[in-house]
This record gives C-alpha cells, sequence and structure tokens, in this order.
C-alpha cells in the first residue's frame, strides 16, 4: 500500500530543509530515540527523520534521507489525508505534489540564504587570517626591531598600521 | 627618454604620512629620474626616466592639501630637480596655499645649484634643503634624514624649520593591510636582511 513519491527537487541539505518546511507551515520535527517511542508509522520511522503536520492511512508523512536526498514517504493514495497542526495558520490539507512544489519554492529561497550565509562565513574566515597575518607581522617587525635595538612608535593610519624605529647613536 | 612631460610630474612614489623625513608627519614625493647616478644609491630603479607614474601638477597639489594632519611636504627622488619647473612650481604653490613646510632633497651641490640657476628660488621655497651626492664611501646611516657624511642639510635664510639634525638612524616600516611590506628611511644591512626574513 505505502509507495515513495520523489520529489523533483533534490533536497539535499537538512538544514535549508527544515527552514523551508518551517516557511509552508508543515512545523517539521526531527525524530529522536524518545520520540519514537510515542510515534508511529505503518512502515516505520528511523531516529533522523523528519516528521511533518500532515498525516495519512500510514501515519505521519515524513522525510527520509536516503541517496544523498530527503525524500517525503507518504500513503500513495493520500488516504485520509489530514493536516494536525499545532500552530500553523492553515490546516487544510494539500495534496503531495501541490505540497512539495511549495516546499521546493520555499526550499530554493533558503538555499540561497543559505549560500549567503556560508559565503558570510568564508569571507570572516578570510578576514580573520588576513587579521592574524598582519598581527603576526606587526610583532616580528616590531620584535627584531627591538633586537636590533631601536625604539619603536606605532602609528594606526587607516588600514595600514606604520612604524617609525629610531636608534639614537 | 624625454624628461619633459609638460604639467605632468614623473612620480616614483608617493608615501602621504610618513614620519621620517623632516620634522613632523609629512607628505613625502619621490620623483622619477635621476642621471646623477651615485655609485651605491638606495633608488637605483628611480634612475630611469621612463614614466612611473605622471600626475598633473594641480593634481598634485590637490591630493598634498587635502591630506590631513601632516605638517609638511619632502621631496626626494632620483632627482626632483631633473623635473625642476615642476617642483619650483610646487614649491611655489604650496607656500602660498598653505602652511605646510618644504624640505628638498637633491643630489647637487649648492655651488651647482647656484650656477643652474636654481639656488635663490629654493632658498625663498624651502624650509630645509639636503644638497650633495650620496657618497657610497662616506655612507652613514645615523645622520638623521641623510645617508652620507658629505651631504648637507641647509636651513634657508625665513626658514620656519629649526629641528635640529639628531644622531640616530630611522626606518619606518608600513604595514599593509594585506600583510606585505614597505620600508622607507635608512635600514642598515642587518635591518634589511631581517626584513627580507618576515
Amino acid at each position: 500500500m505505502s509507495a515513495v513519491i520523489k520529489t523533483t527537487t533534490p533536497f539535499t541539505i537538512q538544514e535549508v530543509l527544515l527552514e523551508a518546511l518551517e516557511a509552508v507551515g508543515a512545523e517539521p520535527e526531527t525524530v529522536t530515540t524518545e520520540s519514537l517511542q510515542v510515534q508511529s508509522h505503518r512502515g516505520g520511522l528511523k531516529v533522523g527523520d523528519i516528521l511533518t503536520n500532515r498525516t495519512d492511512y500510514n501515519g505521519p508523512q515524513h522525510f527520509r534521507f536516503e541517496g544523498g536526498r530527503w525524500i517525503l514517504r507518504h500513503d500513495s493514495d493520500e488516504m485520509n489525508g489530514i493536516v494536525t497542526a499545532v500552530g500553523a495558520a492553515s490546516r487544510e490539507y494539500r495534496r503531495v505534489a501541490q505540497f512539495l512544489a511549495s516546499v521546493s519554492k520555499e526550499y530554493g529561497a533558503a538555499y540561497q540564504r543559505h549560500l549567503d550565509k556560508l559565503a558570510e562565513q568564508e569571507r570572516a574566515r578570510v578576514e580573520e587570517a588576513r587579521k592574524a597575518r598582519v598581527e603576526a607581522t606587526r610583532k616580528q617587525v616590531i620584535t627584531n626591531a627591538k633586537a636590533q635595538g631601536y625604539s619603536v612608535k606605532e602609528v594606526r593610519n587607516g588600514n595600514k598600521i606604520q612604524v617609525v624605529l629610531t636608534r639614537t647613536v | 627618454m624625454t624628461r619633459n612631460h609638460g604639467e605632468f610630474i614623473n612620480v616614483a612614489h608617493i608615501e602621504p604620512q610618513s614620519h621620517i623625513y623632516g620634522p613632523g608627519k609629512r607628505f613625502v614625493i619621490w620623483l622619477q629620474g635621476c642621471s646623477l647616478a651615485c655609485p651605491g644609491c638606495w633608488n637605483e630603479e628611480m634612475w630611469s626616466f621612463k614614466p612611473k607614474t605622471l600626475i598633473h601638477r594641480d593634481e598634485l597639489l590637490a591630493r598634498i592639501l587635502a591630506t590631513q594632519d601632516i605638517d609638511g611636504i619632502t621631496v626626494l627622488g632620483g632627482e626632483p630637480l631633473q623635473q625642476a619647473d615642476n617642483v619650483i612650481w610646487l614649491l611655489n604653490r604650496i607656500k602660498k596655499d598653505s602652511n605646510l613646510s618644504t624640505f628638498l632633497y637633491t643630489g647637487y651641490e649648492q655651488q651647482e645649484l647656484h650656477t643652474m640657476g636654481l639656488w635663490h628660488g629654493l632658498n625663498t621655497l624651502c624650509d630645509m634643503i639636503a644638497v650633495g651626492r650620496y657618497k657610497q664611501e662616506d655612507r652613514n646611516t645615523n645622520r638623521q634624514w641623510v645617508g652620507s657624511e658629505n651631504q648637507a642639510l641647509i636651513y634657508p635664510e625665513g626658514s620656519g624649520e629649526n629641528m635640529p639634525q639628531s644622531e640616530q638612524n630611522e626606518v619606518e616600516i608600513i604595514i599593509h593591510s594585506d600583510g606585505a611590506l614597505t620600508v622607507l628611511g635608512f635600514p642598515d644591512t642587518e635591518m634589511v636582511d631581517l626584513i627580507k626574513q618576515i
């Protein structure tokens, strides 16, 4: 009775999928060892599956990570399909194809935000590395100068550091 | 290779806020081109008269006047007086348009400047003039502002500067935002070696 319908959009990143599911009001919840004791599904649930607030004949529709992507597992006929929303604005049950189209759309937007976040993290990492390199150079310049008997005066000038070395005879 | 670029100045390098080429904080301009070619010169790459960066003198003046928190300008090279018309124009305008002091380095001796007909003008427009060839055999990195024993530091009559020259070695190291270094001044061999290791 149970079937797996593969979505056309490959949902590959859990964090992005969770964000997309939140956005469509699916109230995602990740299955844990504890929640397995109170949740059930005719096809079985595993720790790590992502539950939605949509249920059908088989139990809660959920995403499972298989073959490098998250796939929605649901009853092929969507028999007794309902939304058991807790806090979602709408309890209207939409067909799986419609639901996945919405998730795909939100996934695309969330994916872009994810890329922006990664770019920002990378930018911050590169900037930190640059600052560390400049600081290491500054320390080395000052250490070498002092070892040569120079007195050192340091001036910050915009994004440059000017180190003035004076050695009185 | 032409040395005359009209009202454009052939510039080798600019350091808008340096601390070791005269009293206080100064806008320092190294001019490109020098035929004096002193043996052992620190700046051989500034001998060529091939244009390095041509800057219109009006633009250079504007940049100097727009630089905040400086006490004066210093012109060196290269040989600044091989671009004498523009250098004198610049010094003249600085004197007219600002309170900045002026310090000129030249490899020419004072007598040569007289012969060239430049001394009177420089004497009026400069607060400090360092004159004389760099002599490798008389190298002395411990004379503030100059590089060899024979070079003389002159404070023309009417100079606004009176800070005496000290017996000290000065080096300025600029650490750029990417970690690159610019080294200015009179580093001795040991210092140069240490910097190369960084």
